[in-house]
This record gives structure tokens, C-alpha cells and sequence, in this order.
């Protein structure tokens, strides 16, 4: 992961105005992964409408999409690392498109679109509800205080220390220094011990402001559900299943051949 | 290390969340109960510190390849275990929420495999064991790496059931791990170096800031929490991979014993024969055959998924943007 990536995730943190309450978009977004995953490997045509849902919520809540590709191709490795054994391993010939093919091609292709469309869905997600949003919504549904606390407290200071590392290795690169395996206590050390310090500070000013750990009040009035988030939520529950049980794209694709001949 | 949704199955991802949420109740009620002052806040500050850290690679000299310091164990050294782990936890969460490192299905074998190991194995029952027999500089070297090299392993030695259970690679288990095992080796014991460095500096000029992590602190719940996954890791391990290794494809085995064949039939349920013979009535390539010319099952199959697939997505496409410039205008 690189530094300038984490300066990324500006993107997500206000609440877009999506209007979608985060508790819903947990639900559905859960509900499309465990859809996404139960497909057999082979079944790569099948998996393709569900690519509906993350195109839909992207464009509907703006998050962008050169964003979103970047995100995905920076962790794309290890599944492809796991994936690109199929062809060698499973090299039972099928036919496609009047070729032959081996199954464990198809497997692979498979295990891409899958991760493409989960990861997606994923970050969308994240960006349409908030991460605020989501902790308090998995606060409201009974997640550890200890937990949401540390959440909320990480994701308000990661950005100040990553800020600090970034400060102390360009101070080291530009006095010629090398970052090897045998400073790394020389490097990482004095930042350690200022964390450390600058934990301490955090932790009177929070005190100082009535702290008492937690970091939120009230029941989360986010999580309250309109007539059109339990449509949203039920449409795209049916449609989940519906893609799951029976082969929709082909049906469509059967009708509409139909039609033009 | 991290897992991707697409890379586990339901089931796995499912049992692995219960397992890590289990650990994670029992975490808390710890770190609750543990009234430490100021705890909060180093928890989260600890936690961001090893998050950035684990952005600088330290060069490995002649090698070519590089590492970074080991979260889990660095953090179960400065907080303890349970805290480690909830640190461990938010770290994995912010993660795989926001850089797609990780899922949300497999964050539970994530947590398991990342944190479960180094915080509740490694460190107590290695890094603990040779600093207390081993003392100074020399005890803290040997035990972080060789606490670093068992924590990674463990982990990594999971990530190939939990793969292989899952059904998703045709990489038969034992090739897997000899590309795994090796690699995560070598890896864990850069990693414990680097944190061992970075250990030692600090120790010797903020000793007071190590006593946080004193295995007699915890409950008998905990204790006993982490004995019984320990077993149940164990086990699970002990007999999936001695399965994965005899039958790479575990669930077409079983279902060959039962049915004699390696494919179920569809249900038939009211639902399944209704779509059945709507599907045949408006079907255009009965038999995969248009005007009397015959067309392989494939390839039927193929034009009619593309031809349905495109469809379907292009009106996905055009009810966001039409929703998007509905909201815009509101």
C-alpha cells in the first residue's frame, strides 16, 4: 500500500448524499456478497447481471470510478496469485464461442469478475454511508463500545500519523539516509515514541472534554427506515435471488433473440 | 495475506466470522473490565502508528526484496493481547473498507488469521516464554522473530484451508502450501527482525511503556476462549488438510458417494417449473438450433448470457444515471 494512497480516502469521508440510511446499504451490500460467492466457479456468465447493483449505487451515489479501479488494482495480486494456478490444475476442455477452452480458465475469469464486483461494491458502500456512519450503525446493532471507540479513534488519526512517517522518511531520503532492514529501530523507534506521547496528549484532551469511552450519545437516528429504502432494500433482495435461482441473463438473452429474428 | 471475499465461500466466511466475533466479545469484556488509564486512546493512536508503519519497507540487503514490521505482534507487546487484537480488529475493518484489502465476508478469516495468531498464540506462548528465559537484547530478538515467523505461518497455513475448503482453487492443497509456507517463513522472520529493532530502541529509552502486556492480567474466560480455538484450529487443520490432500475436490467427492454423479438436478419446486416452461416457451434456439441449423449446447448457452447480461447492465446503467440526475435535481 502506498502512502499517497491513504491521503485518497478524503473521498470518503462526508456522507454522500445518497440519501440511503447505512444500515440498509450494510444489508444489501451483505446479502449481494453472499450472493456473488455462492455461484460455482464455473458459472462466469451467471455471476455477470449481478454487476448491476455496484453500477447502479456507484452512479446513484457519484463515487468515481478511476478512484475505485485504482483501489482495486493496488490488492488485485494475491487473488490473481491464487486464481492463475486454475489453468494448469483444471485442464478439462470445454467449448466457448465455438473454441476450446479449459475449465480452469473459466474458474479464473470467474474468480476476477467475482472479486471485481464484491470489491466494488465494498468501496461504494463505505463511500455512500460514511465510515461514521457504518460504526454508528454497527454500534446501534449491538457492537462492542470497546470496538467502535477504537474505530471511530483510528480512523480520526490515521491520516495525522501516516502524515508523521511520510514527515520522517523524506527527512531520512533527502539527507541521503537508506531505509534498510538494519535501521529499522532507528526509523521506526522515534516514531513509535511519539505516537506514544501523542497518545498521552489525546488522551487528556478527551478527558478534558468529559470522556468516559465513548465517543457518541443517543440512538443513531441514521438507521430509520423511509418506504423507499424498504422498497430499495426488497427489490434488491428479489433480485439477488432471482439472478441466484434461475439464469436471467439467458432468459433475457432468449427473449430479445427471439424478438429480432 | 489478506483474503478477498471472492476467495472464500459462504460457509468458510460464515463460521470464520462467528469464531473472530466470539473473540472479539471476549476482547472487549476484557479490555472493559481492564480499566486502564488512558487505554483508548493508545489503542488508537497504536493502531494507526502500525498502520502507517506497515507502509515502510525496509530494504533487505542483497536480496532485492523487502519488509516491514509485524502489526500483531508489536501491538500485543505494547497493549497486551486482548487490546492487540481489538487494535488488530479495527485495522483489518478500516482495510478492507477502505483499500478493498480484505472483504467484508472474509473479514472474519482475516481477523482469525492476522490476529488471532500473533496476539493470542505468538506472543503468549512464544515471544512471552524465550524473553522471560532469555533476557536483554538477545531474548528480544530471538523471541520476536521467532514468535513473528510462528504467528505468520499459522496464518498462512490458514489461508490455504480456508481457499481449499472454500472450493475456490483447483491448486491442490499440498502444491499450495509449498508455495505459501516457505515464502511466509522467510517473511516472518524479516518481519520479527524489524520488530525486534524497533522494539529494543524503544526499550531502552521508555522501558516503563512494556507492562502492558502480562498474560496473568486476563480472565479465565479468555483463557479459556483461546484454549479451545487453539484446539479447535488444531483439529480443523490437522483434518481438512490430511482431506484437502487425499480429495481436491472434496464436495464433487461426496456428492459422487451419494448420488452417483457428480452434478445435482435442479429442484423441482412449482417456482423452477414455472420459469421452466416460460424459458421454454419463449426460448428462440430449442435444442440450441436456429432455422434448423444446430448449434452446440455451449455456444447457445454463451450468445444467450452475453446477449441477457448486456441488457441487464445496460439498464442498471441507465436507472443510476437517471436516479443520480433525479437526486441532482432535487
Amino acid at each position: 500500500m502506498r502512502i499517497r494512497d491513504l491521503y485518497k480516502t478524503e473521498i470518503y469521508d462526508e456522507r454522500r448524499e445518497t440519501a440511503l440510511p447505512p444500515l440498509l446499504l450494510l444489508y444489501v451490500t451483505l446479502t449481494y456478497i453472499i450472493t456473488v460467492v455462492s455461484f460455482d466457479r464455473y458459472q462466469t456468465l451467471r455471476i455477470v447481471p449481478l454487476a448491476a447493483y455496484p453500477i447502479f449505487v456507484g452512479l446513484f451515489s457519484g463515487v468515481s470510478c478511476r478512484d475505485l479501479l485504482r483501489k482495486m488494482t493496488a490488492v488485485m495480486p494475491f487473488v490473481i496469485l491464487i486464481g492463475i494456478w486454475n489453468p494448469f490444475f483444471d485442464r478439462i476442455g470445454t467449448e466457448c464461442f465455438g473454441f476450446m477452452i479449459s475449465r480452469g480458465w473459466i474458474s479464473f475469469f470467474s474468480l476476477m469478475i467475482k472479486f471485481l464486483m464484491i470489491t466494488a461494491s465494498t468501496l461504494i458502500m463505505v463511500s455512500a454511508a460514511g465510515f461514521d456512519g457504518l460504526c454508528r450503525c454497527a454500534a446501534a446493532m449491538g457492537l462492542s463500545e470497546v470496538l467502535v471507540t477504537q474505530l471511530f479513534l483510528l480512523n480520526r488519526y490515521i491520516r495525522l500519523i501516516v502524515e508523521e512517517t511520510h514527515n520522517t522518511l523524506r527527512a531520512r531520503v533527502f539527507r541521503g539516509g537508506r531505509i534498510t532492514l538494519s535501521n529499522a529501530g532507528n526509523v521506526c523507534g522515534p516514531l513509535l515514541m511519539r505516537s506514544l506521547s501523542r497518545s498521552e496528549k489525546i488522551h487528556n484532551a478527551l478527558l478534558c472534554r468529559g470522556f468516559d469511552g465513548t465517543l457518541w450519545r443517543g440512538k443513531c437516528c441514521m438507521n430509520r427506515l423511509s418506504m423507499q429504502d424498504i422498497v430499495f432494500g426488497l427489490f434488491w433482495t428479489a433480485y439477488f435471488l432471482i439472478v441466484r435461482f434461475f439464469d436471467i441473463s439467458r432468459i433475457i438473452g432468449d427473449l430479445t433473440v427471439r424478438c429480432v429474428i | 495475506m489478506h483474503m478477498a471475499d471472492a476467495l472464500v465461500s459462504p460457509a468458510v466466511g460464515g463460521i470464520f466470522w462467528a469464531a473472530s466475533a466470539y473473540l472479539t466479545a471476549k476482547s472487549s469484556a476484557v479490555a472493559k473490565n481492564d480499566n486502564k488509564s488512558g487505554g483508548a486512546a493508545l489503542m488508537g493512536v497504536l493502531a494507526a502508528f502500525v498502520f502507517a508503519s506497515q507502509m515502510i519497507n525496509f530494504s533487505i540487503p542483497g536480496t532485492g526484496s523487502s519488509g516491514h514490521i509485524g502489526g500483531g505482534l508489536l501491538l500485543a507487546i505494547l497493549l497486551g493481547p486482548e487490546r492487540a487484537f481489538l487494535s488488530m480488529v479495527s485495522i483489518l475493518t478500516v482495510q478492507a473498507l477502505f483499500f478493498a484489502d480484505g472483504g467484508l465476508l472474509a473479514l472474519g478469516c482475516n481477523i482469525f488469521n492476522m490476529g488471532f495468531f500473533p496476539c493470542f498464540i505468538a506472543y503468549p506462548y512464544v515471544y512471552k516464554k524465550i524473553t522471560e528465559r532469555v533476557p536483554g537484547s538477545k531474548g528480544i530478538m530471538t523471541g520476536a522473530v521467532m514468535a513473528s515467523m510462528a504467528g505468520l505461518v499459522m496464518g498462512a497455513f490458514f489461508v490455504v484451508l480456508q481457499t481449499t475448503i472454500s472450493g475456490i482453487t483447483s491448486l491442490p492443497a499440498g502444491v499450495f502450501m509449498m508455495l505459501m509456507l516457505p515464502v511466509h517463513f522467510v517473511i516472518g522472520a524479516v518481519e520479527g527482525f524489524a520488530t525486534a529493532m524497533v522494539i529494543i530502541y524503544v526499550y531502552a529509552r521508555m522501558p516503563e511503556v512494556f507492562n502492558g502486556g502480562s498474560p496473568d492480567d486476563r480472565g479465565v474466560g479468555m483463557k479459556r476462549a483461546v484454549a479451545v480455538f487453539s484446539v479447535l484450529a488444531l483439529l480443523t487443520g490437522g483434518f481438512f488438510a490430511w482431506y484437502a490432500s487425499s480429495s481436491p475436490d472434496g464436495l464433487e467427492w461426496s456428492i459422487l458417494n451419494v448420488t452417483g454423479t457428480t452434478e445435482l438436478d435442479a429442484p423441482q419446486t412449482h417456482i423452477h417449473a414455472l420459469f421452466s416452461s416460460l424459458q421454454d416457451m419463449i426460448a428462440p434456439l430449442p435444442d440450441y438450433s436456429i432455422k434448423g441449423e444446430t448449434y452446440s449446447e455451449n455456444m447457445g448457452t454463451t450468445v444467450s448470457g452475453i446477449v441477457g447480461s448486456i441488457i441487464t447492465l445496460t439498464f442498471a446503467v441507465l436507472m443510476g444515471m437517471m436516479f443520480s440526475r433525479r437526486k441532482s435535481r432535487q
